[in-house]
């Protein structure tokens, strides 16, 4: 493992850097010998999965850490045969369910049942074994039905980690049957100790000014601080004050294509806009990132009545395109409805000029 | 018996034929007296020969109009038909129902030809053509008088009883001129067909000489004037034609008629046969290759897939494979197929389909000549139909045949069945009839829904649209519609905004609902999304024409969006992060992290910063499983791309200035790539220790610079070789450097231009340990090598493949 990030990956307890309190509570839960199921959740870039990864080791010891990547098959009743992907050792699989699409409750309820019917025969460990299950929040509610009760039936021998963005999409139901954890993202000054710890370990001087910088950018994701951090030392090694971050490409791709709509309000943008929102939509970018992208960057030069009216307008189209299906439809159809309202407002305030 | 008596049907070909070449004869000599200063019709003047076979049409309707064909096939019924064995020509015939056997006879028709003739002289290039459908015509309605004494007689036994033909099949159009589709279409298909000649008739030497002759003549024109079409070898360059249009418009009937026009003989294949590939193929090779030789059809073969966007996908893979397949089969890639057949599809295939757009046929439309069959004018099936009523002594009144027309969207089928059914007894009362369930294409329906409907005195009233828009989308294909409709408006809509963002509204209330339905069977909901139509048409439609097309980003969509999740799936195998990290976080920095600043040097020649950079280009690389393939550009040079290429995922067209490694450098980076991951293997296998490895990489390395070297070998003259092949290795008898010793030795030669050759030096500081471990050994055991002219493999001897890593 050679980036920084996961050189620099913190892999017990002990040697976390912040949340130093909660590490504490953890050391002592998974010691008691009564390890819960568990609901980690934060914002991306927190830390959830290095204190999963480092739970598991407090666990298991370093047997945990050995990992393998394969694939398991499911079928479908309708015959459709799936295929997730999962990493495992002897003592933890890792899956993450909602790959499968409308199919997860499949992989939820087969997985658990396939590692939960067998012991494993190594004396010294844990009787249990652990799922991992990633983005529990993407689940359906289907599978978070099956969940529920598969999650008390096999507790003897198999105990879950859930681990989630927000539990605003999880089942009230799942949510009391876990020891919720909530992993809040580092602060600025947390993060800035972390680059200035991690510079001093490749040997670099890293200026506060452009620390300062890198965090602003990285908006409390310290995953992408630290990747940018190596990013910006790619592009030029001594860091200097004022030198150029470097940003995700598409970060950028998303802050030009609500510029167009700023500047300019006609069905043409609107075509353009929409090409651009499939080249996004094409690379995987999760819609509501999207969303928000657009939205931070629209609201910029308007007033306080038009950003209350900008943002109720895209938190109700954000919802529709969660219950829908079709992404592209809920984009335009918030990028339409900025327009006319913008081009409203751009020509009463015009008139009021005059 | 047979020896005794030549075959009936062979003798009676000899007589059509004989009379053919009489006919031919005949027909210059009237050309020559009757019409010497008319312009010759070419074939390259389509309106012209259109307007003529429209008149000659027009003629033959009046024709039949005045039954003087009637009368004279009446006439002549008496003094053709015999019972006992006649002196003139004959062919004998077994009448069904009491076995008799009669004796009709094969007059020469000359003069019959020159009576119809008459009106159509001259029609096409070849007149020839036109002869022979005459010929038949008159021959197939001589077969049916020899039926209708028959029919005659159950008709006047109980004159209510309907016969038990369908009028849709009594009536249909038996040769080309009796078509009632649009003659350019008819022309457009028969052309393609003609195409064919070259390669169909030039092939059959058992063809009778007849045809080759005529079509040769013809084949000649074509040459000249559209050389375009066919390509060097005289194949068509599309090799399928694509009949589609909406049911009822005749197109079975286009393709049978024409096919039969051309001279082929027809095989058929339809939805009510069996269509999986394995069937599929063993019918395409043999209609297309074989020929029947023993039926009285000498004619070769047309394939004709009827319906079929109802094809399994396979099969219309399989096709398109034997079409194309074919088309380079000179290397027999085709599987399990004769070597006979390697001169590719010899045959024309003509394809049906209702829908051309269907998803199944869109590799098909590529390779297709697409012939669509518009549909007839509502006058013109009207006249059809009075004709049949006329024939069937129905009491119909014109306007009500037009009428029936209109409300069947000018499906003929449908039409001559509804006749039929009603028996013109009370038409005008049951005029609904002739309504079906009809479907619009998915076009028509676009524009009726973008575009405001005007009538004489003006727009439509709202109601009636909104009852228009309903009826329209009430066919199911509302997926489609509404994809299209998303696609097209922002060319047609006007400026205003808030008619595009009401209509938005619209869409996301349409997505809601569908994926109401499809997630969870709420279909009770799905009448709801018809009323999107509405808005959508409110909305948006203008009063002007629109331009309309199809929503193929859609499809480009899913296929890119596939593609890189296919990407992220093989980099998360990899690395085992999940796929929302890889795209927001590390996707987008990998362009950055994978360009650090390496000059284009020979790798030795880095700076340890730069040898820094380039061992952790090549961890991450190894991290997520990436390696440089090289792949060449459309310029003719070689560039490396990554592989999976997840810099599709992360680089976004303008936005970032992405630095991106010279050629040189990812050749560096490529090849110690490819050391690296050996080496790993090589440990997780366990097969070698460190030490071994340490010292083998340079001898793997070695051998890469090897390559370099037996270039220069070669030039050495021979004593240089034998003086220091014979020598077994002294690391201090050189006064050279120590790696200089190695190579020299190893190689027996003495090289010169070292600095040049080493591209693939080591970088990392263990090679000079590596080297000084590589001499050990040489010196230890010491390497015997002999030279042997003309094979430049100075050493020869076995060596494991660990030894190489």
């Amino acid at each position: 493992m050679s980036l920084w990030v996961d050189k620099y990956r913190p892999t017990t307890l002990a040697k976390l850097d912040y949340h130093l309190e909660q590490a504490e509570d953890l050391k002592n839960m998974v010691q008691k010998r009564d390890f819960p199921h568990l609901l980690v959740h934060g914002p991306p870039g927190a830390g959830k999965k290095t204190r999963i990864l480092c739970i598991l080791r407090e666990l298991y010891g370093s047997a945990a850490e050995r990992l393998k990547v394969e694939n398991m098959q499911f079928e479908t009743a309708s015959k459709k045969k799936l295929e997730i992907l999962t990493i495992s050792s002897n003592y933890h699989t890792e899956v993450n369910p909602s790959d499968a699409g409308i199919h997860d409750r499949i992989v939820v309820m087969e997985l658990i049942k396939a590692t939960a019917q067998t012991h494993h025969i190594d004396v010294g460990q844990k009787e249990f074994k652990v799922i991992l299950l990633s983005n529990v929040d993407q689940l359906t509610r289907d599978a978070q039905h099956a969940l529920r009760r598969t999650m008390e039936k096999y507790i003897s021998t198999c105990r879950l980690i859930l681990c989630a963005n927000s539990t605003s999409r999880v089942l009230p139901a799942i949510r009391s049957r876990c020891v919720r954890i909530r992993v809040p993202a580092p602060t600025g000054s947390e993060i800035k100790n972390i680059l200035h710890s991690i510079c001093k370990r490749e040997g670099l001087h890293l200026p506060d000014e452009f620390a300062n910088r890198v965090i602003e950018a990285s908006g409390r994701n310290l995953r992408r601080a630290i990747l940018m951090l190596e990013a910006c030392k790619v592009e030029q090694c001594p860091f200097t004050a004022d030198q150029k971050i470097t940003e995700p490409d598409y970060q950028v791709y998303i802050r030009n294509t609500a510029n167009m709509m700023v500047s300019e309000q006609s069905p043409k943008v609107l075509l353009e806009v929409r090409n651009r929102f499939y080249d996004l939509l094409t690379r995987a970018i999760p819609c509501d990132l999207i969303f928000r992208g657009l939205l931070k960057e629209c609201i910029k030069n308007c007033d306080d009545q038009l950003k209350r009216e900008i943002i109720g307008i895209a938190s109700e189209y954000q919802h529709r395109m969660i219950r829908g299906s079709k992404p592209i439809f809920h984009l335009e159809a918030f990028a339409a409805c900025y327009m006319a309202i913008y081009k409203k407002y751009i020509e009463s305030s015009l008139e009021g000029f005059m | 018996m047979a020896d005794e008596f030549p075959d009936q049907d062979d003798e009676y070909d000899l007589i059509c034929q004989a009379d053919y070449e009489a006919l031919r004869e005949l027909e210059a000599d009237v050309d020559f007296v009757e019409e010497p200063k008319e312009k010759k019709l070419r074939w390259d003047q389509p309106e012209d020969v259109i307007q003529k076979i429209l008149d000659a049409r027009q003629l033959l309707h009046e024709h039949d109009g005045d039954a003087v064909k009637k009368t004279k096939c009446d006439e002549n019924k008496k003094n053709s038909i015999s019972t006992r064995v006649p002196s003139w020509n004959f062919v004998a015939v077994t009448r069904l129902y009491d076995s008799q056997r009669l004796y009709i006879r094969v007059r020469s028709r000359q003069n019959d030809i020159k009576q119809t003739k008459r009106p159509i002289t001259n029609l096409l290039s070849i007149s020839y053509n036109q002869l022979k459908a005459q010929a038949q015509k008159i021959m197939s309605t001589k077969n049916e008088l020899s039926i209708q004494p028959l029919s005659n007689l159950c008709d006047t036994n109980n004159d209510n009883t309907i016969n038990d033909e369908l009028w849709v099949d009594k009536y249909r159009p038996r040769s080309y001129l009796e078509l009632l589709s649009d003659e350019t279409i008819n022309r457009q298909l028969l052309y393609w067909l003609k195409l064919w000649d070259k390669i169909v008739f030039n092939r059959n030497i058992i063809k009778p000489k007849k045809q080759l002759s005529v079509f040769g003549k013809k084949k000649d024109i074509d040459e000249k004037t559209d050389i375009e079409e066919v390509d060097n070898r005289g194949y068509p360059i599309k090799r399928i034609a694509l009949l589609s249009g909406p049911p009822g418009l005749g197109k079975t009937t286009l393709a049978h008629i024409a096919a039969r026009h051309a001279g082929y003989n027809i095989v058929e294949i339809n939805a009510s046969d069996e269509r999986s590939p394995d069937t599929f193929r063993q019918i395409l090779l043999a209609s297309t290759e074989m020929k029947a030789v023993i039926g009285a059809d000498p004619r070769p073969n047309c394939l004709i897939f009827d319906e079929i966007d109802g094809a399994p996908a396979a099969s219309i893979e399989l096709l398109l494979k034997f079409i194309q397949g074919k088309l380079i089969s000179k290397n027999k890639k085709s599987k399990g197929q004769s070597e006979k057949t390697s001169d590719g599809c010899i045959r024309p295939v003509v394809c049906i389909c209702n829908e051309p757009y269907a998803p199944t046929l869109r590799a098909l439309r590529a390779a297709a000549i697409i012939i669509p069959v518009p549909e007839v004018s509502p006058l013109r099936l009207a006249e059809r139909l009075m004709e049949i009523a006329k024939k069937e002594k129905l009491n119909v009144d014109f306007g009500d045949l037009v009428k029936i027309a209109e409300r069947s969207g000018c499906d003929v089928r449908a039409c001559v069945g509804a006749l039929q059914y009603m028996g013109g007894a009370n038409l005008k009362d049951n005029i609904s009839l002739g309504l079906k369930d009809t479907r619009k294409n998915l076009f028509d329906s676009w524009k009726s829904i973008l575009t405001i409907p005007m009538n004489k005195r003006g727009v439509i009233t709202i109601p009636e649209r909104i009852q228009n828009i309903l009826k329209t989308v009430q066919n199911g294909e509302s997926e489609k519609l509404a994809q299209g409709i998303f696609h097209n408006y922002p060319e047609i809509c006007d400026r205003k905004l808030d008619n595009v963002s009401v209509s938005l509204e619209w869409f996301q209330f349409y997505d809601l609902i569908t994926s109401l339905v499809t997630h969870k069977q709420v279909w009770s909901l799905m009448p709801y999304t018809n009323y999107g139509f509405v808005a959508w048409h409110l909305h948006l439609a203008r009063t002007q024409k629109v331009k309309l097309s199809y929503p193929t980003i859609i499809s480009e969509v899913i296929q890119k969006s596939a593609k890189n999740i296919g990407i992220l799936t093989a980099v998360r195998r990899a690395c085992g992060r999940d796929a929302f990290t890889l795209v927001t976080d590390i996707a987008g920095f990998l362009p950055a992290l994978l360009a650090p600043k390496l000059r284009i040097v020979p790798s030795h020649l880095y700076s340890s910063k730069e040898k820094a950079d380039l061992v952790r280009i090549i961890n991450v690389m190894l991290d997520f499983g990436l390696s440089f393939v090289q792949e060449k550009n459309p310029q003719g040079g070689y560039i490396y791309n990554l592989d999976p290429n997840i810099l599709e995922v992360g680089v976004l067209p303008n936005c970032n200035p992405h630095r991106y490694l010279a050629y040189a450098v990812q050749q560096i980076i490529a090849q110690e790539l490819e050391v690296e991951r050996l080496k790993r293997a090589s440990i997780l296998t366990g097969i070698s220790g460190v030490s071994l490895l340490e010292n083998t990489t340079n001898s793997g390395e070695s051998e890469n610079t090897k390559n370099n070297k037996n270039n220069t070998k070669n030039t050495k003259n021979n004593k240089d070789n034998s003086s220091n092949s014979l020598n077994s290795t002294k690391s201090g008898k050189n006064a050279t450097s120590l790696k200089e010793v190695v190579y020299k030795d190893f190689f027996g030669n003495i090289i010169t231009n070292k600095n040049e050759n080493k591209m693939t030096n080591r970088i990392s500081p263990k090679s000079q340990k590596g080297y000084s471990l590589m001499q050990n050994i040489l010196t230890k055991h010491g390497i015997w090598y002999k030279y042997k002219e003309g094979c430049n493999n100075a050493v020869r001897r076995s060596v494991f493949m660990e030894k190489l890593l």
